[in-house]
């Protein structure tokens, strides 16, 4: 059997071309679209009724490899501002000092530090919640929800769900005083789209 | 419905309750000769319901970090506005102090009450920063405060617990229509002290040996101006709805009122025996 005196050369350049390929893909930046990024709260209200009001304009980045096992890394600030409940007396009320106290803490901010797979495009996130002033680590439940085209570019969208007690954070009026005004837990659920920029070279 | 009475039960008249009980031995009987136990108890009582009202509206470490204790566990932040109990409990402590000063030398009481409003007027432009605040802020607020001050010591009788009470109506209201119900609660109650001194100082003169006017220049003057303009601050601070001056007026509008009625009421005297 005659061998190509050419083989050597051509197995050098492919393991030449394997070395240089990196074993995982370079995360690229997914700069949120304000406009489609927005985090919903529901709160229980008197003891009865479940009550819905969002934070709108979420801004920030999410760092993905956009491969199916690669967890993305998130960093996401909501302002209270931005707090929209449908009644604008309400909405100043949550800016008010027995609520967010806006004037003291005018953002919310989550930034992962770590995460475990559990499905495909399916992590458990774990990172540092910043509201009304104090930080503390949450395990948020994420899911990739897709990868499109928009005029501009590739998009790509997440959505996070978690459950907090807002009394952790310092936010206790209406849980004892006066009691059961409003619930203590409070359902966040997050949905993300951003415009993905290539990764660098 | 319960829970709803509780809660205005501790909050509201439990600290009308503990200004009774603080004020009343002072009020009746034979301790209200002397002005200095009138005056300090006076002033002792108003500034512990306010701060009762706080430690059951919010809680006790929300004043206790800000000072230096160790609190295990407590992870929730300082808010600014809390400083307000910081201030009653400063007023509070400083009471006493103030009413054995300011009956040192009789003659020259309204001497040392104009002073007393002075520097707490500066202590607490020192003292209270709210959100938003600027240095000219800070300054309108300790002079608010004096100013208040200066006018209750001007007023005898029942008329300075009798103008605690409308200013902390005054605050109440409008904190509770600019979405502040821990202030509009704080304020509620110690309204109700100042009503509950005022009704206390009235049948306590019905009583008295002669008529004892009560002696409300000096501690109580201080009090009542010190907690009517932080708390008419602290309320304007976070009140966005509300026109910048609006806390300004409402503070010392009691006060002036109870200064210009007793103006006249001295007017109408001295032309009653001329």
């Amino acid at each position: 059997m005659k061998v190509s005196r050419h083989l050597p050369s051509m197995v050098l350049v492919f393991l030449g071309s394997l070395a240089a390929t990196p074993w995982h893909a370079e995360p690229a930046t997914i700069t949120l679209d304000p406009v489609h990024s927005v985090a919903l709260f529901r709160i229980q209200h008197l003891e009865a009724g479940l009550f819905w009001g969002r934070f709108k304009a979420l801004e920030g980045t999410v760092r993905w490899t956009m491969e199916p096992k690669d967890a993305p890394v998130f960093d996401i600030t909501a302002k209270v501002a931005n707090a929209d409940t449908g009644s604008e007396k309400l909405d100043g009320n949550l800016q008010g000092p027995n609520f967010f106290n806006a004037k003291e803490f005018p953002t919310i901010t989550f930034k992962s530090k770590d995460a475990t797979a559990v499905g495909d495009r399916h992590w458990t996130v774990r990172g540092d919640l910043a509201l009304h002033g104090v930080t503390k680590q949450v395990e948020v439940d994420c899911v990739a929800t897709g990868i499109g085209d928009g005029p501009a570019g590739k998009k790509a969208g997440f959505e996070c769900t978690l459950t907090i007690k807002r009394s952790e954070w310092g936010m206790k009026w209406g849980v004892e005083k006066p009691a059961k005004a409003l619930g203590d837990e409070v359902k966040l659920v997050i949905a993300l789209e951003g415009d993905v920029a290539a990764p660098k070279e | 419905m319960r829970e709803l009475l509780a809660y205005l039960a501790s909050v509201i008249l439990l600290p009308a309750t503990a200004a009774a009980v603080i004020a009343s031995p002072a009020l009746f009987g034979g301790l209200r000769r002397h002005a200095a136990v009138v005056d300090g108890c006076m002033a002792t009582a108003l500034a512990l319901a306010f701060l009762i009202a706080f430690i059951h509206e919010v809680e006790p470490n929300a004043l206790l970090r800000q000072l230096p204790v160790e609190l295990p566990g407590d992870d929730a932040p300082f808010e600014r506005w809390h400083r307000v109990a910081l201030v009653a409990l400063l007023v509070a402590m400083a009471s006493p102090v103030l009413a054995l000063a300011a009956a040192w030398r009789p003659a020259a009481r309204g001497a040392m009450a104009a002073w007393m409003a002075v520097a707490a007027g500066v202590l607490v432009a020192m003292l209270v920063d709210f959100p938003g605040t600027t240095g000219m802020t800070r300054v309108m607020t300790g002079a608010t405060c004096a100013a208040c001050a200066f006018m209750l010591s001007r007023v005898g009788g029942v008329a300075a617990p009798c103008a605690s009470m409308l200013t902390f109506i005054g605050v109440a209201v409008f904190a509770a229509l600019n979405a502040f119900p821990s202030m509009a609660a704080i304020s509620t109650a110690t309204a109700l002290a100042g009503l509950v001194l005022a009704v206390l100082g009235w049948m306590g003169g019905c009583r008295a040996d002669g008529s004892r006017t009560l002696a409300a220049a000096g501690a109580t003057s201080t009090a009542i101006g010190t907690l009517a303009g932080t708390s008419a601050a602290c309320v304007g601070a976070y009140a966005d709805r509300a026109p910048a001056w609006a806390w300004m007026a409402i503070a010392p509008a009691a006060p002036l009122a109870a200064l210009l009625l007793a103006r006249l009421r001295d007017a109408a005297n001295r032309t009653g025996t001329t």
